[in-house]
């Protein structure tokens, strides 16, 4: 996936403007009451869906960057969420360029089960330390609208991150030559 | 196809794997350290928030005020009447201001008649919230005054009517309250009638429960909660709120600070109260050995 290198860096500076947005958003003291709307950890599937449509862009030291930073403000255990993101993270990027030719559906179902398995992660990890784990509930409802937020974030970023240039004419020859 | 494959397949490469055992022994060094030495952590982490989150305001404050706007503007129609009506009320309150005025130096004139020295708790300073945790698990909000405004950790943070919270992490420019609710808040506690003593625990709900309570049958909804001060650190006498039964039987405590929607916050300055370890001693003139006797 050759890409001109000049957007590759501009993608990573644009994904780290985008955590520093979201976690912003988060903190912004609109409700500090306890009725809270759900929302998603936006961040965590956004990443998810970078890594799955560009793992080019996205590695390990540029997730660990934006994590990190947002495990600092948001008040968690610091690196104890990033490393399970980053594990993650780094399976699914292994395996990213087999979903490129398949169903979405497929793609979804990995990630999907790798949300889950991260957030279990951090309640057995939690367990481990002898920290008290966040409240069950409230941790499986998060794990809940991540996955059903999954689509709509690969949707939204699929045009801002579609390669260009160098890759689409490769993308070409490739199919020419088979 | 093969081509772009191994492009992209640098990850069995031996730096890759090199930057991944390093950032992996990274953050879990960080992570450990944070569990082993958790002070010194969350200092750093106080200083991080300290450069970052007020650099935030100028995006986040309209933003706050824009969504603020929109809660509460019901139409658009009624903002004049609404405004009429502030006016009206603003004029009664100059009145009022002024008769507390007058009050105030009046019961100025009295207390210096009397010599009578305040406790010096009833000093505040005001700030202004921040930001808020950024999750549904923690509950803490971010002041905007810190070390240089003299805010010391362990002090009580009331809204204008009661406890809302007690600093835990100060930096330079801002500050941290832990609210009632958090999981991590204990707050030693007497109810008013009876004085029993009590913690109050935060449960992550907007109602925390009333815990090491000797007669829990004696306690009726109702009751008023006021902290203790037991241990010292936090200054005793200050509203909590009201005792109220869940539908499980359980005492919890509604508080009367309105912890929805924070605004401004009155941090309570207090300096621990000197102990006193001896008892008194014989109240007279010091005994004078009788020497020995002088030669003229």
């Amino acid at each position: 996936m050759n890409d001109l290198p000049n957007r590759l860096l501009r993608l990573r500076c644009c994904f780290l403007v985008i955590t520093t947005f979201l976690v912003m958003l988060q903190t912004l003291p609109i409700q500090t009451g306890f009725n809270h709307i759900f929302i998603p950890d936006i961040l965590l599937v956004m990443t998810f869906s970078w890594v799955m449509q560009r793992p080019d862009i996205i590695g390990p030291i540029l997730l660990t960057i934006a994590l990190l930073f947002a495990d600092f403000i948001l008040q968690r255990p610091p690196g104890l969420w990033t490393l399970i993101v980053l594990f993650g993270g780094m399976f699914l990027r292994m395996r990213s360029i087999r979903f490129k030719e398949v169903v979405f559906i497929y793609e979804w179902a990995t990630v999907s089960v790798v949300i889950i398995f991260c957030y279990t992660l951090q309640n057995v990890s939690m367990r481990l330390a002898f920290l008290t784990p966040y409240d069950f509930k409230l941790t499986s409802i998060q794990a809940l609208t991540a996955v059903l937020f999954y689509p709509i974030c690969a949707w939204l970023f699929r045009p801002m991150l579609k390669a260009r240039g160098v890759y689409n004419s490769q993308k070409q020859a490739d199919r020419v030559a088979e | 196809m093969s081509r772009h494959r191994k492009n992209t397949d640098g990850y069995s490469t031996v730096a890759y794997r090199l930057i991944m055992g390093v950032l992996v022994a990274f953050l879990l060094g960080i992570f450990l350290f944070w569990r082993i030495d958790s002070p010194r952590v969350e200092q750093v982490r106080m200083n991080i928030i300290d450069k970052v989150v007020p650099s935030f305001s100028w995006v986040g404050l309209p933003l706050a005020k824009a969504f603020d706007l929109l809660l509460s503007a019901k139409s658009y129609e009624k903002i004049y009447q609404q405004n009429q009506n502030l006016r009206r009320e603003l004029q009664q309150m100059k009145a009022w201001k002024e008769a507390a005025l007058q009050r105030e130096q009046e019961n100025a004139k009295l207390l210096d008649l009397n010599k009578v020295r305040l406790d010096p708790k009833f000093t505040r300073i005001t700030g202004v919230v921040l930001a808020d945790s950024g999750g549904p698990f923690r509950k803490t909000v971010l002041l905007n005054i810190g070390t240089r405004d003299g805010i010391m950790d362990g002090w009580a943070a009331m809204d204008g009517l009661g406890l809302v919270g007690r600093i835990s992490g100060v930096a330079n420019k801002t500050s941290r309250v832990v609210l009632l609710g958090d999981t991590s808040s204990r707050i030693a506690v007497t109810i008013d009638s009876g004085g029993q003593r009590a913690i109050i625990v935060g449960d992550n709900t907007s109602h925390p429960t009333i815990q090491f309570l000797e007669y829990p049958e004696t306690v009726r909804p109702g009751d008023r909660v006021i902290t203790s001060g037991d241990g010292g650190v936090f200054p005793p006498g200050i509203l909590v709120g009201q005792v109220i039964k869940s539908q499980f039987g359980k005492l919890r405590v509604m508080p009367a600070a309105d912890i929805q929607r924070l605004e401004f916050l009155r941090i309570i300055r207090h300096q621990a109260r000197e102990k006193i370890t001896t008892t008194g001693s014989l109240v007279g003139l010091p005994t004078i050995r009788p020497g020995p006797p002088k030669d003229e």
